[in-house]
């Protein structure tokens, strides 16, 4: 019973990361809080779940969420926060917002206000290993986010894309002197970061088998307490909380029964966190570099 | 005048009580804070409480209220100190998230039931007519204003304005953010829980759903929209955000949407709202001048 209980905790951190690292990503470049992050989710989710019902191969869902996802980002960041780049960091995030709801607003206007389920046909069966019970879908949703967060870990620390990426969000003038073109890295990192949220909504909507327009609405600020408490823009210490608030919030509803609403512990989390260590948990992972 | 019209009429005053006790601590002291739900929510909850289960009467329980909701903001202003602003920018938005969950799921407060048979206020042992107790609202707007108009004018309201300007700075020129951040998180709780009372005594009955975060959301888009850091924008702000609904009633289906598109034009190509210092109206006045 405990290890079922990691083990879909574990599940659902491994999505929570998918989010809350995009989402680190764009805070440690452009200093955003990007709750618009979200809104790309749906879209993913959407873009998946159609793809899926036209074609049926779930190989092709996964590459138009992701697809989706990044011109949705791109855009974004092209129109609405390059130029605000400048101003107090309230009002990209009243922009942001509003960008939230317009595109959840938009997903229900043309998709409608129904949940919509993917074909029976997606994943059935499940495995035993021992007392533990894996389905097929939790299976999948475990192998795309830790080959995603492998991707993430390979682009950051390995490329130069990522030393330069590195470099913008320590210093965008400096990086500039150096011959980086940081408007470029920048709009890479968008698109990255907004794939992966498209491909996070993809998963979701096919392990919780529904898609619906207000499904972003818990991510967007679940992502941000995780963010916080991995320390903003550090992408591995929003990789180790995204994990742990998976595992607190199973494991409390589950094993401890505690009587607040799944959605509010995150933030109690966050709050310790706070009050302990006001620079998130981030110090702990100065070895993995930011 | 119908009651239909009184009822919109008081709905705006609260919401100018809200707008420009956020004002106080978002413009002038320069915190962001999206929580301001939360402390609407504390007087409402405290005035309830105070009058129903224990039947203090309408100025007493107002009182209390008042004091109840200071020194709760008071205190969940003190984590802030420590953080900077995108954290704390969160931390609001937790803090929103946490008491909603608390006066939903306990049941001293009422839990998923809410709290009803709320009084209305008395003289000599008759009831306000609605229109009484709409003077009553707009007599505690002036009230407001005057704060706000004192507020900047003294030393403390100075002392915010050097603290958001350049914390660093003023804090070389002697003056303690810290002490400034705390006046300014009190007088705006204060007020939000003045706003509460009258809330909580007009509808009669309340519960947790009515202060959700995405309300806070609103009352910050009411500062920033109408121009933070004036007396004037909040108000308009409020007017607005309350009369856009009701006059988009016939076609509500696109109510947020058009919600949503409002605060990212807004924010993107007017980003110190209608009647903030480079604001819109200013600019038009100005040119029919010369």
């Amino acid at each position: 019973m405990l290890i079922q209980q990691i083990v879909n905790g574990l599940t659902i951190g491994g999505v929570y990361a998918l989010i809350a690292m995009g989402l680190a990503m764009v805070y440690g470049i452009l200093r955003i809080i990007h709750v618009a992050h979200a809104g790309v989710y749906v879209v993913g989710a959407y873009a998946g779940l159609y793809t899926y019902i036209l074609t049926h191969s779930f190989i092709l869902s996964i590459v138009s969420s992701m697809a989706a996802g990044a011109i949705i980002g791109i855009l974004i960041q092209k129109y609405v926060y390059f130029p605000l780049i400048k101003h107090s960091p309230i009002i990209s995030l009243i922009a942001s917002i509003g960008l939230f709801i317009s595109i959840e607003e938009s997903m229900r206007l043309i998709f409608g206000p129904y949940i919509k389920s993917f074909p029976k046909d997606l994943f059935k069966g499940e495995y035993h290993l021992g007392s533990v019970v894996i389905g097929q879908s939790q299976l999948v949703v475990v192998f795309l986010s830790v080959a995603a967060i492998a991707l993430i870990w390979y682009v950051t620390q390995k490329t130069r894309f990522g030393l330069a990426l590195k470099a913008v969000s320590q210093d965008i003038d400096t990086a500039e002197t150096l011959s980086i073109d940081s408007k470029k890295i920048i709009s890479i990192a968008f698109a990255f970061g907004s794939a992966l949220a498209g491909l996070a909504g993809l998963l979701v909507g096919a392990y919780f088998n529904s898609v619906f327009s207000s499904m972003g609405d818990v991510p967007a600020y679940k992502a941000l307490a995780i963010i916080v408490v991995g320390g903003m823009g550090n992408i591995w210490g929003a990789f180790a909380a995204s994990l742990a608030v998976g595992l607190i919030e199973t494991l409390s509803i589950g094993v401890l029964n505690v009587p607040l609403p799944r959605n509010s512990l995150a933030f109690i989390f966050m709050i310790i966190v706070l009050l302990f260590k006001p620079e998130g948990i981030a110090g702990l992972f100065k070895g993995l570099g930011k | 005048m119908s009651a239909y019209l009184i009822t919109i009429l008081i709905t705006i005053g609260i919401y100018i009580i809200l707008a420009l006790s956020l004002n106080i601590i978002v413009g002038y002291a320069g915190q962001i804070s999206l929580g301001h739900a939360a402390f609407w929510a504390i007087g409402a909850y405290s005035f309830a409480i105070l009058s129903v289960k224990y039947s203090l009467p309408f100025i007493e329980a107002s009182v209390c209220a008042i004091l109840i909701t200071t020194l709760i903001g008071v205190i969940l202003g003190l984590p802030s100190l420590r953080v900077s602003e995108d954290f704390l920018a969160i931390t609001t938005i937790g803090i929103n998230f946490i008491v909603q969950a608390v006066f939903n799921n306990i049941n001293y407060f009422g839990g998923a039931m809410g709290i009803g048979n709320i009084p209305f206020p008395q003289i000599k042992g008759k009831m306000f007519s609605s229109a009484q107790f709409m003077a009553l609202t707009y007599l505690f707007v002036f009230l407001t204003i005057v704060i706000s108009y004192t507020f900047r004018r003294s030393w403390a309201g100075l002392a915010s304005f050097a603290v958001k300007a350049d914390e660093i700075a003023s804090n070389v020129s002697g003056i303690d953010p810290k002490r400034f951040k705390i006046i300014a998180f009190a007088i705006g709780s204060a007020l939000a829980g003045l706003a509460g009372i009258l809330y909580a005594s007009f509808m009669g009955f309340i519960s947790a759903n009515d202060f959700s975060f995405p309300v806070s959301v609103t009352i910050l888009a009411m500062v920033m929209v109408g121009g933070e850091n004036t007396i004037t924008g909040p108000i308009f702000g409020a007017f607005l955000l309350v009369l856009l609904p009701e006059i988009f009633r016939p076609i509500h289906n696109y109510r947020m949407l058009l919600y949503g598109l409002l605060l990212v034009v807004m924010m993107r190509f007017q980003p110190s709202g209608f009647f903030g210092e480079k604001g819109i109206v200013w600019k038009l006045i100005r040119v029919k001048k010369s």
